[in-house]
């Protein structure tokens, strides 16, 4: 039996690289629901934001829903057990939403141009989170 | 599909190089955009890392079941 172990799990460690990836992968928790639904509301939101960049009034207020939706998606994430990976996806999708509200606050004019690249950049780093979310356990 | 995202990434990246030269960015929005492509890169990344995890599970998870039916 020892020799059956040894044959199955000894070419999958190596496989792995490292013993550390294979005990993160073992307690990777399963397909969350709420979490994926966090990202597919970014992508699709930022989507229709960026079509919407013309009109500086229209954009200053969807600048504060979207900063709002990614504080819910990090708050959520950061708070569940061995999900370091979604929290910091959470996290980054964050740090990119969190300069528009503040950009559309100040007196100065903001660019279409900067604003249709930001809701580029959201939907692309929701895309890759929904992405490798889709692939967990369920 | 990420290296799909990264390209997409790539292409914003040249869209706004683009936008600089054109002079439709100002400096200080150039300069926070180039910064968060910086950040997006860095979510694929985890998110490839995210998906390397769950396939590594599912094999894990397929070993045990097999060493269950052995024994």
């Amino acid at each position: 039996m020892r020799r059956i172990l040894l044959f199955l799990f000894v070419p999958l460690l190596v496989g792995c690289g490292t013993v550390q990836q294979a005990w993160e992968s073992y307690w990777l928790p399963p397909f969350d629901n709420r979490e994926y639904t966090y990202a597919v509301e970014l992508r699709t939101m930022s989507e229709f934001m960026a079509a919407q960049c013309q009109d500086a009034k229209i954009s200053a207020e969807n600048a504060t829903v979207i900063h709002r939706k990614a504080v819910e998606f990090h708050n959520y994430a950061r708070e569940l057990q061995n999900n370091r990976d979604v929290a910091a996806m959470a996290a980054s999708i964050k740090e990119i939403t969190v300069t528009l509200p503040e950009r559309y606050a100040r007196s100065e004019p903001v660019s279409a141009a900067y604003c249709r690249s930001k809701y580029s950049l959201i939907t692309l780093a929701s895309t890759g989170a929904q992405q490798a979310m889709a692939r967990k356990k369920r | 599909m990420m290296d799909t995202t990264l390209l997409a990434i790539e292409a914003e990246l040249q869209q706004i190089q683009r936008d600089i030269a054109a002079g439709t960015l100002t400096k200080s929005e150039a300069e926070e955009l180039l910064r968060d492509i910086d950040v997006a890169k860095f979510v694929v990344t985890t998110a490839e890392g995210l998906q390397r995890k769950a396939e590594v599970q599912a094999l894990l998870d397929a070993t045990v079941t097999l060493v269950s039916a052995v024994t």
